[in-house]
C-alpha cells in the first residue's frame, strides 16, 4: 500500500501543474518563437505558451496547415510579430479566423525602413534590439493583464524581472563589443534581419537576401543585391560572414566562396534555437550570437 | 503515508516605539535622473523613488537634475530598537539613470537627527543600471543614564 499510494500521488502532482480547483489553463499562441519566450517571461506557469513556429522555421515563408488553426482555436489570446514578419500576415488572418484577440508586438516601436520599389516597408527584426524587445514584453504584459486582472501583480513583477534582465543583456552586449574595432564592425548575413542589431551597437549590415526571405517587396535574392553584397566584401575588407539558423546555408556561402571569406559561424535570426540548446530562450539566442560575432570579428 | 504536525511558529510582536526628535532626509543625486527605456511603464514610471517603511515619501516621474537635493522634514515614524533585524527603519530608493547611462552613478543619502547627520552614505549602480537599495537607520534606544550610541547600515542591490 504504501508503495502504491506515493507513486499515485506524485503522479498526480505532476500530470495537473498549477490546476487546482481544476481551472483549465489560459492559453496564449504566438506565432514565433521569441514572442512566445517573451510570453513566458510574463506570464510563467500560469498560462499554456504556444508558438505555431517551431525553432529553426521561417516566419517569412511559413505556409498555414489546417493544425495551425485548430491550434489558434484553443487561444484566448494571439501574439504576433507584425510588420509582415509573419508571411502575408498569416498570424493575423489566422486570428481573425477564429474571432480571437491578437496582440501586435511591434505596435509603439519605432521602424527602420526601406524605400523599395517607392514603397516604404517596415523592417520587422525590431526585436534585435533590447530596448525594443522591452516593448514587446510590455504589450504582451498589458494584453494578458487585460483578460487575467486578478493576477496583474504577478505579471507586473515578472515583466518588471524581465525588464531588468534585457538592461543587463544590453549593457553586456556594449561591453562585449567594446572589443571589436569600428573598422571592423560590420555583419554580413543571409537576410537583412540584423539592421536593429546593427544600428544599436554601431556595426554596419550587408545581406544578399533583401528584409525577407519570401516575396515582399524589397525581399528575396536579386543579381544587383548579391553583386552589391559581394561588392561590400571586398571594399571594407571583410574577412568573415555568417548563416542564419533559421535561413538556408547554401547562399552565403557560394557568396563566402566567391569573395574568399570564411563562414564565421551561424546566428540564431527570425527562430530562436531548439529546447535544450543555449539559444532557446531570447537572453541565450542574443548571448550567443554576440559571443560567435566577438570571437570571430575581434 | 505518515504526517508530521508541526507547532505553530511563536512571534513575539512588539510594540514600536517612536524615536524622539526631528528627522530630516536628504537625497543629493550626483547625475540627472531621467526616464529609462527598460522601465515597466515609460510614461508613469518615477524617476526618483523613496519609500519608508512601505510608503513613498519621495516620488516624482519628472527627469531631475544632477545636484539636486531631495528633502523630506519632518521624516516621520522612525522607531527605535534594534531595527537591522526587525527592518522597522527601512528605507526603499530607486533613481533611473536615463538611456545612455552606461557608467556607474551615484547618490548621496543622509539622515539627519535634531539637525545632526546620523547617516551618511553614498550608494552605487552598476555601469548603466537604476541606483537601487536598501538603507538601515537602527536608532536604539537610550539606557536608563547614558546617551544612546546610533548605529546604520547600507545595503545596495
Amino acid at each position: 500500500m504504501r508503495n502504491f499510494v506515493f507513486p499515485a500521488f506524485a503522479w498526480a502532482c505532476l500530470l495537473t501543474p498549477l490546476q487546482a480547483n481544476n481551472v483549465p489553463r489560459r492559453v496564449i499562441v504566438c506565432s514565433t518563437t521569441q514572442t512566445a519566450d517573451f510570453a513566458r517571461q510574463v506570464v510563467g506557469d500560469r498560462w499554456q505558451v504556444k508558438s505555431v513556429l517551431a525553432s529553426g522555421e521561417d516566419p517569412h515563408l511559413h505556409q498555414v496547415t489546417a493544425n495551425d488553426s485548430k491550434l489558434v482555436a484553443t487561444a484566448d489570446l494571439c501574439i504576433e510579430n507584425g510588420w509582415h514578419l509573419e508571411g502575408k500576415d498569416w498570424m493575423r488572418t489566422l486570428a481573425e479566423d477564429e474571432r480571437k484577440p491578437l496582440v501586435t508586438c511591434t505596435e509603439g516601436i519605432k521602424p527602420e525602413q526601406f524605400n523599395e520599389a517607392d514603397e516604404l516597408v517596415s523592417d520587422p527584426h525590431a526585436w534585435f534590439s533590447p530596448q525594443n524587445a522591452s516593448i514587446y514584453v510590455r504589450n504582451i504584459q498589458k494584453a494578458v493583464c487585460q483578460i487575467d486582472p486578478d493576477h496583474q501583480s504577478d505579471y507586473e513583477a515578472r515583466t518588471r524581472l524581465y525588464l531588468d534582465q534585457l538592461r543587463t543583456l544590453h549593457l553586456w552586449i556594449q561591453r562585449q563589443f567594446n572589443s571589436i574595432p569600428a573598422n571592423r564592425r560590420i555583419l554580413v548575413t543571409s537576410h537583412d534581419a540584423f539592421n536593429y542589431f546593427c544600428k544599436a551597437y554601431k556595426f554596419q549590415a550587408a545581406a544578399p537576401l533583401g528584409w525577407s526571405t519570401g516575396a515582399e517587396t524589397g525581399a528575396g535574392l536579386t543579381p544587383e543585391r548579391r553583386q552589391a553584397t559581394i561588392d561590400s566584401i571586398r571594399n571594407f575588407g571583410v574577412k568573415t560572414i555568417f548563416v542564419e539558423t533559421s535561413v538556408n546555408p547554401r547562399l552565403i556561402r557560394e557568396i563566402a566562396k566567391e569573395a574568399g571569406v570564411e563562414i564565421g559561424g551561424q546566428l540564431y535570426s527570425d527562430s530562436m534555437g531548439n529546447a535544450g540548446t543555449a539559444g532557446e530562450t531570447y537572453l541565450g539566442m542574443m548571448r550567443e550570437n554576440v559571443l560567435t560575432i566577438v570571437g570571430t570579428l575581434k | 503515508m505518515c504526517t508530521r504536525n508541526y507547532g505553530a511558529a511563536q512571534v513575539d510582536v512588539l510594540p514600536e516605539v517612536i524615536a524622539p526628535g526631528v528627522f530630516r532626509l536628504e537625497l543629493t543625486l550626483t547625475f540627472p535622473a531621467e526616464r529609462d527605456p527598460f522601465a515597466f511603464d515609460l510614461e508613469n514610471e518615477p524617476t526618483v523613488l523613496v519609500a519608508f517603511r512601505g510608503k513613498n515619501i519621495i516620488r516624482t516621474t519628472n527627469p531631475v537634475q544632477a545636484g539636486t537635493s531631495l528633502q523630506v522634514q519632518p521624516l516621520q515614524h522612525v522607531v527605535e530598537g534594534n531595527d537591522e533585524q526587525s527592518g522597522g527603519n527601512e528605507f526603499y530608493f530607486e533613481i533611473l539613470a536615463g538611456e545612455d547611462s552606461s557608467v556607474a552613478r551615484g547618490v548621496r543619502f543622509r539622515i539627519f537627527r535634531d539637525e545632526q547627520v546620523v547617516v551618511d552614505q553614498t550608494a552605487w549602480s552598476h555601469p548603466g543600471e537604476p541606483v537601487r537599495g536598501t538603507v538601515n537607520l537602527v536608532i536604539l534606544a537610550p539606557p536608563e543614564t547614558e546617551h544612546a550610541p546610533e548605529d546604520h547600515s547600507v545595503d545596495r542591490d
